[in-house]
């Protein structure tokens, strides 16, 4: 799947400039997601504490789907299901052995990104639609499986069922165990996950899928290894799927096989294309359209199933009109601005012309390979 | 104890007799002074599973209706009720939501006529931490039957599909069951379990099969419960999903052989008529409360209330029933208190020392039992049979024995 190119992209790849300007989103994620989360804790009420605790853990999975689409060009439907691993993994350690949350987080990511370099196998060798229907038939799979097995709560044995006994919840971190830090913990785990993003497309990794993306024949002719970077990406992005899994788990104490079905990974994918799949914050407005906007309905009386139709006339925008999503079009909006400024500020356009282009190549060059 | 329950039930009857039988048509509910209610509305909540595999909203639009009827009958001493429903969508998480908005940001006195599938187990420890009690109309997981805040009106899937194994037991002798169920978290190996328990204490004998209630093959399953050679076959199946797996029994002949018996979920006045003559007498199932069709007066009532307060497409069944009965053991606690004092706190207190809340559509008066860790205050029933189109009821009120119930029944002891 190719996307239509924008006005003002530099038809060759830009050569990222040495120095410690290029980690600057990384203090930036951080900064402005927590100042975000804690104006929203101080102002929001409970029902959307809770909505947007959940609208965190689904932008860390949009935030894989965005990876893999983004920076490699590759569609994988089945990153919902690789949610469900790590909500699986996450409620099963936390209940066999009691220990600190945190690592039962770790440990559903891990065995998240080890399924997920399973499921990414097949990308080796298939691309675009083929590799799409049989990510999607793995996420068919999934849901086959887990409504026969379904999630532990606290039963003994290796699935860790309940069935004729006391449920048991699982308890969240002891950082956060009321409502509004729970959701502050939930930002700062997404935050840590897209400051992970960003710090390998920085990077060697990120220039390689660069490469893989520009044609495979190219990167390989530049020396780049074709599969260590493809399962690379695959296993950070099932790694943030899993993470996911584990805050929603801990969110509820809970979680329920039928909320995994393989319509949910097509859902996600296409909310990340509408957010927006190459900028880091196109995956927070991937989780606010896949929670947020269910619930913002659902708050006014209107069926949240109307969510899908919303969803679907989005997709269609963004594949039409707005291949970058809802955060290209912000970003595209602030361009615009600082170039609005700045031609005011600096009269001869002869003079503003060469740094605004650079700047720009250095903003949807990397991006956008 | 049989007597105390008649006693009961009588007493019940007489006691709304005489209101209800000078105005058969007009419900009656709270003060019933027909006058609307104007004060400071009092916020209570309810959390039903709609949107999704089935909808069991009915409990919660029936406490409404009971609600409305309410408020233009005087209110809680002046105070409207602001009843806010809650759609679960079948998930946990959304439950979790509804649950923070009702409580935290609504502020709800109290949750009634809850009826979901995994609002229980989601919701249950935050009422706990919040002083909030659920009077829930209808209860189907196991966790509604093991929190502390929560009580429903019904008796639950275990009890109704065991009263039915022991009445097909007693009355044809059968002592090899097969227990078909949903494999929902808690909800069908659970509701199975207690006939396996209860056969292996009385020299009987019962295997579980648990299907998936969306993508299982109703002749497959009949079959596979045909194999074990059982002499009566338990459904303990959403009604959607067993209607298909009888169907088969009869393409198959087994209606014939075998013994067919369904928990409450099989009981809806349209079953019969869909299954036709081959099933004439062949199939009993459980009811969780009187008759829909009975003609007695707060059975009476529950229906004028609907017709008065209800939409037609509102369904007039067992959940409405429980949803009705919910509501008006709220509205009567609630009236006891100072319209000026009513709070979570005061609810709560009020709800939890309800000791005898009295109906005929209940086969024993209903109480909350404060004492205990857990409520099934519902554990009498009545079964009922096909007969030419329509259900004959077969059996008067029974204790279910099931020996999950123990601890029930020893409180139900100290209090007669």
């Amino acid at each position: 799947m190719t996307s239509p190119s924008l006005p003002g992209e530099p038809a060759h790849l830009t050569v990222e400039r040495p120095g410690l300007g290029r980690y600057r989103t990384l203090v930036t994620i951080p900064l402005l997601l927590m100042a975000g989360a804690v104006l929203v804790s101080l102002a929001a009420n409970a029902y959307w504490i809770s909505t947007l605790t959940s609208a965190a853990a689904i932008g860390l999975a949009a935030a894989g789907v965005a990876l893999l689409y983004g920076q490699l060009g590759l569609v994988s439907l089945c990153q919902f299901s690789l949610i469900g691993v790590g909500g699986w993994v996450t409620l099963r350690t936390g209940f066999a052995f009691g220990w600190p949350f945190e690592l039962s987080l770790l440990s559903g990511g891990i065995a998240a990104s080890l399924v997920g370099v399973l499921c990414g196998l097949p990308a080796l060798r298939l691309k675009g639609l083929y590799l799409a229907l049989v990510t999607l038939m793995l996420a068919g799979g999934f849901q086959v499986i887990i409504n026969a097995f379904g999630f532990p709560d606290g039963g003994s044995g290796f699935f860790g069922r309940a069935d004729a006994s006391q449920r048991l919840m699982l308890p969240r971190p002891l950082l956060a165990t009321g409502n509004e830090a729970y959701f502050l913990y939930a930002v700062g785990v997404l935050a840590l996950g897209l400051m992970l993003i960003e710090l390998h497309r920085r990077t060697k990794p990120g220039r390689s899928w660069a490469m893989i993306r520009a044609g495979e024949t190219t990167a390989l002719s530049a020396g780049v290894n074709l599969l260590l970077y493809k399962a690379w990406a695959f296993a950070l992005a099932g790694f943030l799927a899993g993470l996911a899994g584990g805050v929603l788990a801990a969110g509820v104490g809970q979680l329920d096989g039928r909320a995994f079905s393989a319509a949910e990974s097509l859902n996600l994918f296409a909310l990340t294309v509408v957010g927006g799949a190459y900028n880091w914050f196109g995956a927070v407005i991937a989780g606010l359209l896949l929670r947020a906007v269910p619930s913002l309905l659902t708050d006014h009386g209107v069926d949240g199933y109307l969510a899908m139709v919303i969803f679907g006339a989005a997709l269609l925008h963004a594949l039409v009109t707005a291949p970058t999503g809802i955060a290209g079009q912000i970003t595209g909006l602030g361009q615009w601005l600082t170039g609005l400024i700045a031609s005011e500020s600096t009269p001869s356009p002869a003079q503003q012309e060469a740094p605004a282009s650079d700047k720009l190549a250095a903003e949807t060059g990397e991006r956008r390979p | 104890m049989k007597h105390l329950i008649l006693a009961g039930a009588a007493t019940a009857v007489f006691a709304l007799s005489a209101g209800v039988a000078s105005a058969a048509d007009a419900p009656k509910c709270g003060l019933a002074n027909g006058q609307a209610a104007t004060g400071t509305p009092i916020n209570i909540g309810s959390i039903v599973s709609k949107t999704g595999p089935d909808d069991f909203s009915a409990s919660a639009q029936a406490a409404k209706a009971y609600f409305d009827c309410v408020n233009a009958n005087g209110g809680i001493n002046g105070r409207p009720v602001n009843y806010i429903i809650g759609d679960d969508q079948w998930s946990p998480e959304i439950a979790a939501q509804l649950a923070a908005k009702l409580v935290d940001d609504e502020k709800v006195v109290a949750m009634v006529g809850n009826s979901s599938f995994v609002e229980c187990a989601a919701n249950a420890n935050s009422y706990a931490e919040k002083g909030v009690i659920a009077i829930a109309g209808v209860g189907v997981p196991r966790e509604c039957f093991t929190a502390w805040t929560y009580a429903p009106l019904n008796a639950g899937p275990r009890l109704s599909t065991l009263a039915v194994a022991e009445h097909i037991n007693k009355t044809s002798g059968a002592k090899k069951f097969v227990c078909i169920a949903p494999n929902i978290p808690n909800v069908g190996a659970w509701a199975c379990d207690g006939v396996t328990v209860w056969a292996n204490e009385n020299g009987a004998e019962s295997s579980t099969i648990l299907i998936d209630p969306g993508s299982s093959d109703a002749t497959s399953v009949v079959l596979q419960a045909a194999s074990m050679s059982p002499d009566a076959i338990i459904l303990s199946l959403p009604k959607g999903v067993m209607l298909p797996v009888l169907v088969a029994a009869e393409e198959q002949g087994l209606n014939e052989t075998i013994k067919f018996g369904s928990a409450a979920s099989g009981y809806s006045l349209d079953v019969p008529g869909a299954l036709g003559e081959a099933w004439n007498g062949k199939f009993v199932v459980n009811m969780e409360f009187q008759p829909l069709d009975a003609e007695t007066p707060d059975n009476m009532n529950w229906r004028a209330v609907m017709d008065a307060h209800a939409g037609k497409d509102v369904p007039r069944d067992t959940f409405a029933q429980a949803g009705y009965l919910s509501a008006r053991l709220a509205t009567e606690a609630m009236l006891k208190l100072d319209p000026a004092k009513i709070e979570r706190d005061s609810v709560a207190t009020a709800l939890s020392e309800v000791k005898t809340f009295e109906s005929d559509i209940l086969c024993a008066p209903w109480y909350y039992g404060a004492e205990l860790s857990r409520h099934n205050a519902n554990n009498t029933l009545r079964n009922a049979i096909t007969d030419n189109g329509s259900w004959k009821t077969v059996s008067e009120c029974a204790a279910v024995n099931d020996p999950e119930l123990t601890d029930i029944r020893a409180f139900e002891a100290t209090l007669r």
